[in-house]
């Protein structure tokens, strides 16, 4: 093409390479602002969204009042500070107290910073601690400065195995229902010291074995561990006002709270009194017959199951009833056949938590309904 | 139109279609200017391997389709010019185009598929210091600079590779607090860039190693340190080489030795200003006076021949992509992943700042290129790596974020969770 052609071609054509320019800088940024309020449409409808659970305050401060939920994300640092992903303003938390991160089968793993010391449930940790990051699950709590914390986990993580570990690349060890809840058996007949592998999987100190060799052919087996009887000095309240437990606690049994400490606020106790007496000799709460007017969807399709609930048996839900939103339960066959607590089976706020600060549970609410808490309670 | 309809509208056809439009008229018109049938290839090809980057890719994994677009906007862009000024880089930068989509593919993958980084990142450093030592053994001494050395015909840069093995280790170091392990890396690779005398890119690093500091532990007291002790290595630099002084020298005022050592900056203010709000025309002007216009002044010929509102356009590209980098690293789930991203943001912001900065006498000049346009092999593979990593933890917070939707609606459903 001549030389003037090509020249008044090229100069009509750069304000047309202008226009498309400024048209892909025009719609990038109505790109980025779009993007940006979808984002804050899918946050609103998923406060949520990047959060594993929530640490309930327990014991906390004027700042932080008992009750608060803390929303706790994957991964990041719990300190005084308010840069901090977890923010805890409590006398003798430190401005960067500890990390945490959740990895799927393992946990919310914690780490101390340099100088910094924390207890989950009894085991008191700080930065040289082996393992250098301890797990905590479903329940936990955690002592940190003068706050005590208790994590929650949300629905749909895997929080089974409850294996602590020393490497980051650590072995999956596989569990097995059978290996649930065994006891100790049969003291080996020659005593060889625990298998350093194992030892490394679990992070246990190995001098503590020489304590009970008997524990430890179970407990190679993946059976909890069994803390011998001079480590059972337990901060639980209770143990002074009733030394029977303690000695049977010593003995390896669960601790079980002394009548006095039984103030449950359960309503029905006034009808049934015969059931307060056995609730203070350690039994289970069973509501009263004129209280089980359950929600529960199911009953039509298995009337003579109504007869032996309303006389106290618990619920028991009918096969079709089986694909459960708990995913707790999936994950745990034995668990499936365990009642849930009767304050979230029926759409209600699940406050079978609140005040029970030494209970035991292992059952984690839907994603949704905790969602909502946090957001009112936050 | 309502709102509502706007909002559910795709808008990565309208943006990819408008990039796709630009190229092939581009072209087009480079072909009509002496009907070279180079030109009717790169027409064809140019827009279909933007479509292919762009439209083929986030069918593999949920891809950021914004962000794919602007970075193959603007590497198609270096294509362009080039071809437009010298057509034999043009045909290599097409190549080396192809070849970084490639690796971007890999480095997402990378990203999606290795769970822990720590093997990978003990394994890294070594070779990291080995590969930036390279150039002090068997390099060449380039404008000032012993930064690259050569295999054959092909030569290489190791610092833009080392580039990205950097932004990886300090990620995984400081997202593990392993605070000695980033310090002494970070150290050791300014150490060697000091010893090549490559002190743009030793700017780089250190501005970027800083800057994840700060993301990472939000510590001003250590971070205001360092930037004093960044600001205190300036001084001795610029007492103790003479060439950092000659260079202050000729930003302060280039026209002292216009014929000499100021003579490529003013060359590029001069296109700039020739080329005035609307350019020259594509393929008129004069570039090739500019020296080294194909890689540190690219962004004076972009002026030059497409003019400054054009110029204006690419400056925000690169802050659309900031934008993006930044959000990435914000909305990733694991401190790793965060900071990574964050990283890529870093250094893609820091590395365009610098070059456009020295380009239009904003700073002194460095010798780095422009992130995804200017020719060379190293630079562009390393850059689209970059965008890569960016890309694989924006795929990784999509299936986060879809996985979290899908546990709600699962809960409000009552449908079973597996």
């Amino acid at each position: 093409m001549p030389e003037d052609v090509y020249e008044v071609l090229s100069l009509g054509m750069r304000y047309w390479f202008i226009l498309l320019g400024v048209l892909i800088v025009w719609r990038a940024f109505g790109w980025l602002r779009k993007d940006r309020r979808e984002k804050h449409r899918r946050l609103r409808q998923l406060p949520d969204a990047g959060m594993i659970g929530e640490l309930v305050v327990l014991v906390g401060s004027d700042e932080l009042p008992e009750g608060t939920v803390i929303p706790v994300p994957r991964e990041g640092v719990l300190g005084f500070l308010r840069t901090c992903d977890v923010v805890v303003p409590v006398p003798g938390v430190q401005d960067h107290h500890l990390d945490f991160s959740f990895r799927n089968g393992q946990g919310l793993l914690i780490q101390p910073w340099r100088g910094c010391t924390c207890q989950v449930d009894a085991d008191e940790m700080d930065h040289h601690s082996k393992p250098r990051r301890y797990p905590m699950h479903h329940g936990s709590r955690l002592f940190v400065g003068d706050a005590v914390l208790r994590l929650r986990v949300f629905a749909g993580l895997d929080v089974q195995r409850h294996v602590a570990y020393m490497e980051d690349d650590a072995p999956d060890i596989p569990e097995t229902q059978e290996h649930q809840g065994q006891q100790p058996s049969a003291v080996p007949e020659k005593w060889l010291g625990p298998d350093p592998q194992r030892v490394r999987q679990i992070g246990y100190p190995p001098e503590r074995w020489g304590n009970q060799p008997e524990a430890w052919q179970p407990y190679q087996q993946d059976a909890p561990y069994a803390a011998p009887a001079e480590e059972r000095t337990s901060p639980q309240p209770g143990w002074s006002t009733q030394p029977e437990a303690w000695q049977m606690y010593q003995q390896g049994a669960p601790y079980a709270a002394p009548a006095e400490e039984r103030t449950s606020t359960q309503p029905g106790w006034n009808a049934q009194p015969e059931a307060w007496q056995m609730y203070q000799q350690g039994a289970s709460y069973a509501a009263p017959a004129e209280e089980r007017t359950s929600t529960q969807p199911g009953w039509n399709a298995q009337p003579e199951a109504w007869q032996p609930y309303q006389q106290g048996a618990p619920y028991t839900a009918p096969a079709e009833e089986h694909a459960s939103t708990w995913t707790h339960r999936d994950a745990t066959a034995e668990a499936w056949s365990q009642d849930p607590p009767a304050e979230t089976d029926d759409g209600q706020e699940d406050d079978w938590f609140d005040g029970d600060v030494n209970g035991e549970f292992d059952y984690a609410a839907p994603r949704v309904r905790r969602r909502r808490r946090s957001r009112d309670e936050t | 139109m309502k709102r509502k309809d706007r909002e559910k509208r795709d808008l990565s056809r309208p943006l990819i279609g408008t990039v796709k439009v630009f190229f092939f008229s581009a072209f087009l018109l480079l072909f009509l200017k002496d009907f070279a049938w180079q030109a009717l290839v790169l027409a064809v090809a140019v827009p279909t391997m933007i479509h292919l980057g762009t439209a083929f890719l986030p069918r593999l994994f949920p891809a950021d389709k914004l962000l794919l677009s602007l970075v193959n906007f603007l590497c198609a862009l270096g294509v362009l010019v080039l071809y437009a000024t010298n057509p034999a880089y043009a045909y290599q930068q097409a190549t080396y185009y192809g070849v970084g989509l490639v690796a971007m593919v890999v480095c997402i993958y990378l990203v999606r598929l290795i769970p822990s980084w720590g093997a990978v990142c003990y394994l890294l450093m070594p070779v990291s210091l080995a590969l930036l030592a390279l150039p002090l053994v068997i390099g060449k001494e380039t404008y000032g600079a012993k930064n690259w050395f050569y295999i054959g015909s092909l030569s290489v840069q190791p610092s833009e590779i080392v580039k990205l093995s950097l932004l990886i280790i300090l990620s995984y170091a400081m997202s593990r607090r392993k605070f000695f392990t980033w310090l002494m890396f970070a150290v050791g690779c300014l150490g060697l860039l000091m010893l090549q005398k490559d002190l743009g890119t030793a700017l780089l690093y250190y501005g970027v190693t800083l800057l994840m500091y700060y993301a990472s532990s939000s510590n001003l007291l250590l971070t205001g340190v360092g930037m004093l002790g960044g600001a205190g290595a300036a001084v001795m630099g610029y007492k103790m080489f003479a060439h950092v002084k000659k260079r202050v020298a000729i930003w302060r005022n280039p026209w002292v030795d216009y014929d000499n050592a100021g003579y490529q900056i003013i060359q590029s203010l001069m296109a700039i200003a020739s080329g005035g709000l609307f350019g020259m025309g594509l393929g008129l002007g004069t570039p090739r006076t500019i020296p080294v216009y194909h890689t540190d002044f690219i962004f004076a010929v972009i002026c030059e021949q497409f003019g400054v509102v054009f110029g204006l356009c690419v400056l925000l590209m690169y802050v659309a992509i900031i934008w993006r980098g930044a959000t990435i690293a914000m909305a990733a789930r694991r401190s790793f992943h965060g900071l990574l991203a964050m990283g890529c943001t870093l250094m893609i912001g820091l590395q365009t700042f610098v070059i456009i900065g020295g380009v239009i006498k904003l700073i002194p000049l460095t010798g780095v290129t422009m992130p995804f346009v200017s020719y060379g092999g190293t630079s562009l593979v390393s850059s689209l790596c970059l965008a890569g990593l960016l890309q694989g933890v924006a795929s990784l917070n999509e299936d986060d974020l879809n996985e979290d939707t899908r546990l709600a609606m699962a809960d409000e459903t009552g449908e079973e969770q597996t």
